[in-house]
This record gives C-alpha cells, sequence and structure tokens, in this order.
C-alpha cells in the first residue's frame, strides 16, 4: 500500500503546510520573528557568528503556534465530525497522521527560509563574520519538533486543550532547564537558550555544542514522529520500535549536551588565540593601525572615522605614531559571573588578558551600535583615541601619592605598586581637551556627547543623604564600559559643560587656541579651571563652591574612591 | 452480480438490535430505505459503507468481505458516502473541502483530481459558492457539498443517509435528476423520511423499522399496502387511524374503511404510513393486501 500512501501523504501535505501557514497563530508568529530580529538588532551591528543564534531564538514563537496549529490540524476530524467520512475513505489514519508529519516537516523548510532572510537581513544592515551552519539548521529544526510534536499531541489526545497545555507544559520544561545553566549546562537541552548571556558572549569565547544540539533537535523531532504514529494499531509495534530508537539516540546526544570540556573549550580558544588575537592581521592608514579579529574587517572603516576625526583636530606634531586599535573579545556584566567565567580565568592564568591588554593598544570590542547606538560607539572609540592622544591612562600603578590623594586608604586593593585600571580625571584641565576632541570628531560623537551631557547637567542628587554623586561620570564610563573592558577614565560632569561650551563654538578658532596651548592644556598638573582660563570658557561653579551651594561637603578624590589618571 | 449481499445482520449497541437480522440484496439502480427515526437506516447504511462491522451475520460488497483489510480498501475504493451528519471543516471553502476528500481517496494527480472537483461541483450546482468558506453556506448548500464529496471519482456504489433533507424543492428536483442519471449504472441506496423522493426516484423501496425490514418492493407496491384503506368524507371519521383535512376542505382518513366509504387510489406515503402502523393493523392489512396483490411483498421476519 506505500506505493498509494507516499502520493496521498504528500499531496496532504502540501495541502496541510499551506493550512498552517495560513493559519493566524502561524502568521503571528513569522511577524514576531522579524519583530524579534529587527529588535535586537536595532542598535547593534549584528556579528554573524553570535547574532546566528537570534534565528533561533527569533523562531520560538513560530515553532509555538506551529504546535498549536499543527495540533488543531491533527484533531480537525474529531473537532468537525467528519471521522465517519473518513472512516470511509481509503486513507489510512497512518497516511493522515504521515501527511501532518510532512506539512511540518515543509513548515520548518519555511523556517529555513525565514532563517536565511533574517540572516540576509542582518547582513545588509552591515553584519559581519560567517553564520554557523549548525545553528542556521536549529532553528528550523525546532520548528519541526514543534509541528511534530503538535501532531503527537493530537493523535494521543484529541482535545482542543491539549495543545495550549502542552505547550505550556514545554515553556515550564525549558524555564527550569535554563534556571540550572551554571550547574550542569542543562539550558542547551532547553528549545531555547538564554540569548542575552550567548548574544552578548563573544562566540569566539564560547564553546556552544551546536552540532550536538541540532542533533538533540532531530532526535526530539524523530521521537515526537515516531511518537505520533503508536496510535495507529496497524503500525503500533514498528513506531513504538522506533519511538525508542529515537528515546535512546535522543537521550545519547543529550548527554553529549550537558558534557562541557574545559580542555575542548581551551583548545578553541588558543586557537582563536594563535590565528587572531596575537597574530592579528592589521592594515594602517594614516600612521594607525586597525587590527580587527578575522570576520571583522568590515569594521575598520567604522573605527576610522571617529578615530581620523579625533587626530585631524591634534596638532600634526602633537599626533600618536604607533597608535594601534587591536581589537580584543568585550567585556559584558554577565561575562564574569555565568558558565563561561572559566574562560576568563583560563584567559587570566596563561596571561593571553595581560598580552593582549598592552599598555599601547587601543582595544575596540566585538560591538558595534546602529542607529541610536551609533552615536556611542563612534564616541567609545573618540574617546579612548582622545584619552591616549593626550596621555590619560586608566591603566597604571598606584603610588604613594595616589594613596595620600584617596585619603590614605590601605589593605585590600588599595596598596603602592597596586595595578589598576580605573582612574578620574576630575579637576584635570587635560580631561576638557579630551572631551572637545571626542565630542567633535563627527557629527554622530557631538550628537552623543551633546545628549548625554544635557541628560545630566552639572547638578547634585540626593539620594538618602546628603551626598554628591556626578552621574555623568558614570553615564560616559558607561560608553567605554561596553566597548571595552580596559579603558576606563571617569569623566567629570564640570569638564563635560566645559567641553560643551567650547563645541559651541567656532570650532576653527578653538583648534587654533588648543594648538597654540597644546602643552599645557595636555599636561596633567594643569586644572580644570586654568585650562577654562586658556579657553576662555564661561566659568562654572568649583567642586567646592557647588558643593557649598548644595549644602555639602566636598571630600575631594576620597568622595569617588578613585585614583586620579595619570 | 449484485452490488451489495446482506444475509442476517444483525447489530447491536447495548440492549438495542439496531439490526435486527436484516437480508438485502442490490444491484444496480436506486433502493430508497424509508423509516422512522431509530428505524436502523443509518445503521444499516454505515455497515454498507464499512464504516461499522456487524456483529453478526454476513455482508458481501463486489463480492467482497468488508471484515477483511484488502478487501475493505477494494470495496472504499467503489463506494461514495455520504454520512447523514457529514461534517464539514469550516474554514475550507467548498472547492477545498472535495479536493480534500478527493486527494483522500487516491486522487493525487493535481490536474486530474481539480478537473474531477469541478465535475462534481457543477453535478451538484455549487459553481457558485465553490470558493466561499463552508461556514458562511446555507444548510442546503452544504448537503450539496456533501453529496458533491460522495460522487467523486464515480463510484460504483453511492450510499447517501437522508440526502435531500434541508434541501429546498427547487434542490430536490435537481438532486431527483442527478441521481435518475447515476442510478441507471451504479448502485445507490438512501434513506430519507421524504415518500415523494421515493415514489419519484426509487424503483426500489424498503421500509424498515425497529431494525428490522418491512417491506421490500417497488413504490406501486408499497401504494397497494393501503389499497382500500385511504377513503375521502365530510368530516374526522372515527375509523380511521390517521385523518386529516385536505387543501379541498375534505378529510383524507387511513384505516379500516367503513363500507360505503368513498375510497381513493392511495400514495406511497399512506402505504408507508399503515406499514408502521400498530402490530395488528399491519398483520390485517399484510393479509389485505395478499389477497389483492397476489405477490409477497413483506420480507424478512415480522413478529
Amino acid at each position: 500500500m506505500v506505493h498509494r500512501s507516499l502520493p496521498v501523504a504528500l499531496s496532504l501535505a502540501r495541502v496541510e503546510a499551506r493550512k498552517l501557514l495560513r493559519n493566524p497563530m502561524v502568521i503571528l508568529g513569522t511577524i514576531l520573528s522579524f519583530v524579534i530580529t529587527i529588535g535586537v538588532t536595532w542598535r547593534d551591528i549584528p556579528v554573524l557568528n553570535r547574532h546566528d543564534s537570534l534565528t533561533v531564538d527569533a523562531l520560538v514563537p513560530l515553532a509555538a503556534a506551529v504546535l498549536v496549529a499543527a495540533h488543531l490540524a491533527t484533531i480537525r476530524p474529531r473537532r468537525y465530525k467528519t471521522t465517519e467520512l473518513w472512516d470511509s475513505l481509503v486513507t489510512s489514519d497512518a497516511t493522515m497522521t504521515a501527511a501532518h508529519l510532512l506539512s511540518a516537516l515543509l513548515l520548518a523548510f519555511f523556517a529555513l527560509a525565514l532563517v536565511l532572510v533574517q540572516l540576509s537581513y542582518m547582513k545588509v544592515i552591515g553584519g559581519v563574520a560567517t553564520p554557523r551552519p549548525a545553528i542556521i539548521l536549529t532553528g528550523p529544526a525546532l520548528v519541526a519538533f514543534a509541528g511534530g510534536f503538535g501532531v503527537a499531541l493530537g493523535r494521543w489526545a484529541p482535545r482542543i486543550f491539549v495543545a495550549p497545555l502542552g505547550l505550556a507544559g514545554v515553556v515550564a520544561v525549558c524555564t527550569v532547564l535554563i534556571g540550572n545553566t551554571y550547574q550542569h549546562n542543562r539550558e542547551w537541552l532547553s528549545l531555547w537558550v538564554s540569548s542575552e548571556g550567548l548574544a552578548g558572549i563573544p562566540s569566539e569565547l564560547t564553546l556552544r555544542p551546536d552540532g550536538w544540539r541540532l542533533g538533540y533537535f532531530l532526535g526530539l523531532v524523530a521521537l515526537a514522529a515516531s511518537v505520533a504514529f503508536i496510535p495507529d494499531a496497524s503500525k503500533r509495534v514498528l513506531a513504538a520500535s522506533l519511538a525508542t530508537v529515537a528515546l535512546v539516540g535522543t537521550f545519547l546526544v543529550a548527554n553529549q549536551l550537558t558534557k562541557e570540556s574545559p580542555r575542548d573549550l581551551q583548545r578553541a580558544i588558543t586557537t582563536q588565540l594563535q590565528q587572531g588575537w596575537t597574530a592579528p592581521s592589521c592594515r594602517e592608514y594614516s600612521s594607525v593601525a586597525y587590527c580587527p579579529m578575522p570576520g571583522y574587517e568590515p569594521w575598520i572603516d567604522r573605527w576610522r572615522r571617529p578615530t581620523e576625526g579625533v587626530l585631524v583636530a591634534v596638532p600634526a606634531g602633537a599626533r600618536p605614531t604607533d597608535l594601534r586599535l587591536l581589537q580584543a573579545p568585550g567585556h559584558t556584566q554577565r561575562y564574569d559571573e555565568d558558565r563561561n567565567s572559566f574562560v576568563s580565568r583560563w584567559l587570566d592564568r596563561e596571561g593571553r588578558r595581560g598580552a593582549l591588554a598592552s599598555e599601547t593598544d587601543i582595544h575596540p570590542s566585538m560591538r558595534w551600535g546602529r542607529n541610536s547606538a551609533q552615536g556611542e560607539s563612534e564616541l567609545s572609540i573618540a574617546l579612548m583615541v582622545a584619552s591616549r592622544t593626550i596621555g590619560l591612562d586608566s591603566r597604571f600603578r598606584l603610588t604613594e601619592d595616589d594613596l595620600q590623594a584617596l585619603g590614605d586608604p590601605r589593605g585590600g586593593n588599595f596598596k603602592v605598586g597596586r595595578r589598576r585600571s580605573q582612574c578620574t580625571s576630575i579637576e584635570q584641565g587635560r580631561a576638557i581637551v579630551a572631551l572637545w576632541l571626542a565630542a567633535q570628531a563627527t557629527g554622530a560623537t557631538e550628537a552623543e556627547f551633546a545628549s548625554a551631557a544635557a541628560r545630566v547637567p552639572y547638578q547634585a542628587e540626593r539620594a538618602d543623604g546628603p551626598t554628591y554623586f556626578d552621574p555623568l561620570a558614570w553615564n560616559l564610563l558607561g560608553y567605554t564600559y561596553g566597548t571595552s573592558d580596559d579603558y576606563r577614565v571617569l569623566w567629570g560632569a564640570r569638564e563635560t559643560n566645559y567641553a560643551l561650551q567650547l563645541l559651541g563654538r567656532d570650532q576653527t578658532e578653538i583648534r587654533a587656541v588648543v594648538a597654540e596651548e597644546w602643552s599645557l592644556l595636555t599636561d596633567p598638573a594643569t586644572t580644570t579651571d586654568q585650562a577654562a582660563e586658556v579657553l576662555s570658557l564661561r566659568p562654572l561653579p568649583s567642586l567646592e563652591e557647588a558643593h557649598d551651594n548644595w549644602g555639602l561637603v566636598y571630600r575631594g578624590l576620597k568622595q569617588w574612591g578613585t585614583a586620579p589618571c595619570h | 452480480m449484485n452490488s451489495v449481499r446482506i444475509e442476517d445482520a444483525v447489530k447491536r449497541f447495548g440492549s438495542t438490535r439496531a439490526l435486527d437480522g436484516v437480508s438485502l440484496e442490490a444491484s444496480e439502480g436506486i433502493t430508497g430505505l424509508l423509516g422512522p427515526n431509530g428505524a436502523g437506516k443509518t445503521t444499516l447504511l454505515k455497515v454498507l459503507a464499512t464504516v461499522m462491522s456487524l456483529d453478526s451475520g454476513s455482508i458481501e460488497i463486489f463480492g467482497r468481505d468488508p471484515s477483511r483489510h484488502r478487501h475493505r480498501l477494494d470495496i472504499r475504493r467503489r463506494l461514495g458516502y455520504m454520512p447523514q451528519e457529514p461534517g464539514f471543516h469550516r474554514s475550507f471553502t467548498a472547492f477545498e473541502f472535495i479536493d480534500y476528500v478527493a486527494i483522500l481517496k487516491e486522487m493525487t494527480d493535481r490536474k486530474a483530481r481539480h478537473a474531477e472537483v469541478d465535475r462534481v461541483i457543477a453535478l451538484t450546482g455549487l459553481e457558485k459558492v465553490a470558493h466561499k468558506k463552508i461556514k458562511a453556506l446555507s444548510g442546503g448548500m452544504r448537503r450539496r457539498v456533501a453529496l458533491s464529496q460522495a460522487l467523486l471519482g464515480d463510484p460504483r456504489l453511492l450510499i447517501l443517509d437522508e440526502p435531500t433533507a434541508g434541501l429546498d424543492p427547487e434542490q430536490r428536483l435537481r438532486f431527483r435528476e442527478v441521481m435518475s442519471r447515476l442510478g441507471e449504472e451504479r448502485s445507490i441506496l438512501l434513506s430519507t423520511h421524504q415518500t415523494e423522493d421515493v415514489a419519484a426516484l426509487c424503483p426500489r423501496v424498503i421500509v424498515m423499522n425497529h431494525g428490522k425490514m418491512l417491506f421490500e418492493g417497488t413504490p406501486k407496491d408499497l401504494r397497494e399496502v393501503a389499497r382500500g384503506s385511504v377513503w375521502f368524507s365530510e368530516a374526522r371519521a372515527p375509523e380511521a387511524r390517521l385523518s386529516w383535512r385536505t387543501g379541498e376542505g375534505v378529510h383524507r382518513n387511513i384505516g379500516t374503511a367503513p363500507p360505503g366509504a368513498n375510497l381513493v387510489d392511495p400514495s406511497v406515503e399512506d402505504g408507508y404510513l399503515l406499514l408502521l402502523g400498530d402490530e395488528a393493523f399491519i398483520e390485517a392489512a399484510w393479509r389485505r393486501s395478499r389477497q389483492c396483490a397476489g405477490r409477497p411483498w413483506f420480507t424478512g421476519r415480522y413478529r
């Protein structure tokens, strides 16, 4: 009978697939998948070997819709009381089950088309790097499983409320699995993983078991499909045998998924280090070397714009000759907290991080903003280039003077000679110049800087007690923090507002004054007041005066607990 | 060769015998099944449509035994069935639904299948609503959709359970036209409450009640059952089992006619109504008809 059943199943599958595609839930799921992709990449240039995992997450709503729609299609004869008519026809239940499963498979091909469209979209908006084939196929496999699961539910429990219940069950199980991520890597057993963590972590530092996970999904597809056939009496033994095989296979693959081998991870990272980080492929423009990691070459032009915008405003003789932008893995809030923390520890242990964080290089991260976030990214690079040009360096070792300035704290991290990677430029005149250089670099940096300064005017904020908090410092810190983890200069609101004044004046004139007074303005000993006078800026109240006005006592650097930049 | 042969068929639902020793044979032509609700008509048609099996007795359709899987498939390939309550996929259009059934009938060549769907749609006059959603169709239109799917593939045996229910007069006339044409070269078994349909369409009629066959014969034979038992009177006759006032203002009575009654020619409905009367009344009618018709028209066992 197979010779007749197969064409029937294929013809039915085509009809059912068309019906599924026209199902309002499926249409909504499709729209949502695009909304998710567009939404997540709205402020980020996609990195395809990282954002490819987004294609899986984006298909989750579609998969949920396919689960419910496939279930409803399977129980349609019961819902509309056509079982009696169907029973009088030559086509068997098994053939109809096969047709429903095939329709789910056709939906998986539709999902694959969606994935390719989404990846194309990401490429069009500037995406870099290459997506991973196994991940490209994981989303469609998820949809196929959802369809198969819906069909199996329909065959076993032909009640209309079963699909929503089944969906809720799947969500509950996946939520539990994701919750256990740090202990047992069980998140890989979930149908979706936390994209927050994975999208934020450079894939070069992540050992993601893509192949095993795809195999796990395919195992689930086979399991659901064979279980769907079991209720059919004529195929029960065969279907049960296949289901057993699929179950065992899926279990074995799932077991691999939860095994994380540090050795494998270290090998992968070492390969990355050897191929990309320690032997970067650099290109030089205007005496600046740009060294992206493999796949990120298109970003050179994005880094060049703010870099050259800063350098063109610097007197020719003062421009650095050894400036190198060497891309390095970025820092994310979650990076040191999640399961990949041992990557960080391993890098430290191997001394790789030290080797990477050279004293002279600027390290753009593996993120670049787009749309409203483009200005943030450009300002971040501009701030780092301007700081390095001026001589502001957040990486130094604590001196006795630093400890005195900080109120002589002792112990812990506050020891002479202790390496620091964060400093404050408050009350340093060169900060005004650095901020102005960064702000004037491009149109986007100027707009972003003005916007940031306007959001946080030079004023006190009261929390629980009469304390002074300088939010602008933290605000600007965020730019570099999100872009590079090894360059942290805290900026003061007063210096920022002086730089804002400079932006409002004739830039040619400012450039001339800056060029003429370069030595004085970039001297670490020059105070903010002195620089403001040289630059003919409208005086702002000093921090002491401002604190007096607010009824507070200014405690100098002790207030921030951060050493001054050297 | 007979298309259908059933012998001593019994089907029980709990303590109810839906079929109680039914035997019949049918070949080409239209056979009408008459009977009140619960008579066993639908059960008999379901058994013939291979949807239901018998508890005892034997059945052959096209010389095949439907209890055997392969035989059942062979039968189904030559069968068109319209259930009493067919059910529809309401979100489908009429065309889509019939096309879906066509696939289930193993019509996998898309072009040929669509041509066949168009043919049955034209046959049942559904062209104008073919691409409307079924949920938007009237009850009568839906019956025609159900009939269309039964006609797919030009089946040799058509089993139609109350196909004219819900049809308006014009639709019923069209239905009769289609059926009379189809019945020339295939077997059609249809159940109905409409005695006019039987009279107009069926060369052969079967009356059932309580799972038994009360009558098998021609519509003329059924009319003869009531010969001498139908009369007109000015007022309701006390002897009549049934009596109603006609459009002409006289009463039409059915029962044991009094001497000198104004007897009239009976209709199929009169015969049917008489058959479904109480046991004694029917026995009397049977004896009377034996005397005047000279041929046996009761089949089965009547108690």
